[in-house]
């Protein structure tokens, strides 16, 4: 206290100053039109500025935000592709409106772990049992481009996901011009390039060709785009060909995918299970 | 003592009425050219005693400069050149000390220290108040033309009726 009363001995004439004209700038500011103009333009570009500055913070922050709700409309808009429908229209007229059924729902999640560099990699992404998410469910990348792999385990929160990098994996897939279609495997070498086997050595095949989901798959809807054909040879002794598939996702960075569940997929299990058991 | 602030006071509340009620009404460069002001009363804050503390001068200052401003309707902009000046003083003040230093018990008045010395100060403390003055006036230093004009052109007037004051009452303290 008294240290605090010296130095206002000592510099009080400083203080008073500066208290009295804070005092007066304000009764300026408030009571004289031109000064309180000049006063109020002054800050306002000074704190127009500010903000501008604020929002570009704010913005930043919040991009995980607007990732996390622009991977969830691009799930919705993916449901309502025409190759996540079935048609349950049967052409028996020739006059009608096509009526359909959701067969393919997507679900928006973000990859939590992820590696490429293995021969047998992983992935685990942020949805588990409670978002839905069940055993063999598909994963395909953001936007529906690019195959990913397909969930192999959950937990309640997370998904542990098989992808196509894994030794284990096996997709079935097409070629998009002719329909011939063969299963893509990886061999663990580049995790950019997959291999498409037991494609009949009579397909016409074309380098640059677009492989693409087929039809047959009960996990992903037809035609999602998963590679280019980069050579291809046949296998001395086999009739059929093998490809080397140049894959269209880069699934080293990859932050954001869509789980694909085939709602339809239990009555076509049936179905086969039916046809094996007689 | 108490001579002293009776003298003080005085001088504040004649200054002051001199200033608003008289020079407020004179306009000598007309409708046209209305760059030319009078003013006097810092003309108080000038003629305290030396010993007179600085915090108190700084807060005389402020008094003086709100009643000014209360007839001229223009709160805060006198007050705050004349808090300035009372703030700039005993700098002033050490700027012109003479050789042996002040007798604190003067005040800083012609008598006492002779015109030459009296014209100097005065005119440091008028020049410095009448442009702080004039930029709170315009608020912004883009006039800065015009508030060099007003400060010079009123300064000129202004230190004019100084001197006829101090030669005409010629005050001790």
């Amino acid at each position: 206290m008294r240290n605090l009363i010296f130095l206002f001995v000592k510099h009080g004439g400083f203080v008073t100053f500066v208290l009295m004209e804070l005092l007066c700038m304000f009764l300026v500011v408030n009571n004289n039109t031109g000064q309180s103009a000049i006063f109020n333009n002054f800050f306002s570009a000074a704190s127009n500025s500010m903000t501008n500055q604020g929002d570009k913070v704010t913005q930043f922050i919040n991009l995980s935000d607007h990732n996390d709700s622009l991977a969830r409309a691009n799930s919705r808009l993916l449901q309502e592709r025409d190759n996540a429908l079935f048609i349950q229209t049967i052409r028996r007229d020739s006059i009608q409106v096509p009526e359909t059924e959701q067969m393919f729902t997507f679900t928006a999640a973000k990859v939590t772990s992820n590696s490429t560099s293995l021969t047998n990699n992983s992935l685990t992404i942020n949805r588990g049992k409670k978002h839905g998410i069940k055993k063999s469910m598909g994963i395909v990348g953001v936007g529906g481009n690019g195959v990913i792999g397909i969930v192999k385990s959950t937990t309640d929160n997370y998904s542990r996901v098989l992808p196509i990098l894994h030794s284990q994996s096996k997709i079935s897939a097409a070629i998009r011009r002719n329909g011939y279609f063969g299963s893509l495997v990886w061999r663990g070498r580049d995790p950019m390039k997959v291999n498409l086997v037991d494609v009949p050595k009579h397909a016409n095949l074309v380098i640059g060709d677009t492989i693409q989901t087929s039809s047959y798959s009960s996990i992903f809807p037809e035609g999602i785009m998963i590679g280019t054909i980069d050579t291809f040879w046949q296998q001395a002794g086999t009739n059929f060909y093998e490809i080397d598939v140049n894959l269209s996702t880069d699934l080293s960075n990859i932050k954001y995918v869509h789980v694909v569940e085939n709602l339809m997929k239990k009555e076509i299990e049936a179905l086969k299970k039916e046809v094996s058991d007689e | 003592m108490s001579n002293v602030v009776m003298t003080n006071l005085l001088r504040f509340i004649a200054l002051l009425f001199i200033q608003v009620l008289l020079l407020k009404n004179i306009h000598l460069g007309g409708q046209s050219f209305n760059y030319i002001h009078i003013v006097i009363y810092p003309l108080f804050l000038i003629l305290l005693p030396l010993r007179t503390p600085h915090s108190i001068l700084v807060l005389v200052g402020f008094a003086m400069g709100i009643l000014v401003d209360a007839f001229y309707d223009t709160y805060g902009v006198h007050a705050s050149a004349c808090v300035f000046t009372g703030f700039i003083r005993p700098y002033i003040l050490a700027m012109f000390a003479p050789k042996g230093g002040y007798n604190l018990n003067f005040s800083p008045t012609k008598k006492r220290f002779g015109i030459n010395w009296f014209l100097g100060y005065a005119a440091t403390m008028f020049f410095l108040h009448l442009f702080f003055y004039f930029s709170v006036d315009a608020f912004t230093f883009y006039y800065i033309a015009e508030i060099f004009l007003r400060t010079v052109s009123t300064f000129l007037v202004s230190m004019l009726i100084v001197l006829i004051y101090m030669l005409v009452l010629d005050p001790e303290e």
